[in-house]
């Protein structure tokens, strides 16, 4: 019985220890993100930088915290978050890419885009 | 073959199951935002940028709370599957009083957006930047209020198998909402305060 009690008491602080080990990961990741930015650091790779820590902070949290790839099979929430984290991605980064070139192609004027469309036209269908 | 397309075991593995689905449908709504944001940024309509108006260290504060709120809210789900009570609402105090700790600094900086004129009708920029930063706000008041529901539904009726599985979905709900906030905190604010 004592035996027992004691395996529980094991899995428990094994619980306990993985929580806190995540938790101080994403503190430090946090801290290196914070400095970084307010004393630029890492001159031009800065943008990319703090974008890989927030990704690391990310998988951690998914890992540890919401216990992602942990479950029995069929995974089924592994497969939606997949699925929908790519999509996801797609609508963000799509959309930037979008609206950076719409920016760089909407500057012509009237009479420009008269001549663009003309030019096209000659190229047929 | 029809071995392989099981059913869920039980009534808890669908239920978390629904509520992730539920998770990834808040995804793409703040993948959305995040769009719009980061599209609208630059276009302040000669108001502040997002580099004036960001103060980093109440960031810093702010962060740091959720992710504490956060691992009190593992600690808790954890407490209360083991059988520790004591422990167990100890914990959810901790996690409830982060929580509000985190929610009153936003509101604090809202006000003083408001308050200095910059609201969200200033420019396209300030839209954006509230409509992202508060619907996260507005998810984290749902998870506090939340949370006093469940309190007070421990008080009247005790701790069940219910009970376990509907605190297991709120600590979900936590912990989504604090991989929401690494992304405000990089994309808004830590670019916001690098000037990038």
């Amino acid at each position: 019985m004592s035996v027992g009690k004691k395996t529980v008491e094991k899995a428990f602080e094994n619980y306990y220890y993985q929580y806190a080990l995540g938790f101080i990961g994403a503190l430090i990741i946090t801290y290196v993100a914070y400095f970084g930015a307010i004393n630029q650091w890492f001159g031009s790779l800065l943008p990319g930088v703090l974008l890989a820590l927030a990704t690391a902070q990310f998988f951690i949290q998914m890992v540890v915290f919401l216990h992602l790839g942990k479950e029995d099979k069929p995974r089924y929430t592994l497969i939606s978050v997949v699925y929908v984290f790519l999509m996801m991605l797609i609508i963000v980064v799509v959309s930037l890419w979008i609206m950076k070139n719409m920016n760089y192609n909407m500057h012509a004027a009237p009479e420009q885009m008269y001549e663009y469309m003309l030019e096209q036209n000659k190229k047929g269908f | 073959m029809t071995k392989n397309v099981a059913v869920l075991h039980n009534a808890d593995a669908t239920t978390r199951l629904g509520f992730w689905l539920y998770l990834l449908s808040d995804v793409m709504i703040f993948g959305s935002l995040f769009a719009t944001y980061m599209v609208l940024r630059h276009n302040t309509a000669g108001g502040p940028s997002i580099h004036d108006i960001v103060e980093p260290s109440t960031v810093l504060l702010q962060t740091i709370a959720l992710l504490a709120s956060s691992f009190t809210a593992a600690m808790a789900q954890l407490a209360l599957r083991f059988n520790k009570p004591k422990e167990f609402m100890q914990f959810v105090l901790a996690t409830f009083g982060f929580g509000l700790f985190f929610l009153l600094m936003e509101i604090g900086e809202f006000r003083t957006l408001i308050d200095e004129g910059h609201s969200w009708q200033a420019s396209a920029f300030l839209s954006a930047f509230f409509a992202l930063v508060g619907t996260h706000g507005v998810h984290i008041a749902i998870g506090l209020l939340w949370l006093m529901v469940l309190v007070y539904r421990l008080r009247t009726r005790g701790v069940d198998d219910n009970f376990k599985r509907k605190f297991g979905l709120f600590a979900l709900f936590w912990h989504f909402l604090d991989i929401v906030w690494i992304w405000l905190f990089t994309i808004v604010y830590m670019f916001g305060a690098a000037g990038i």
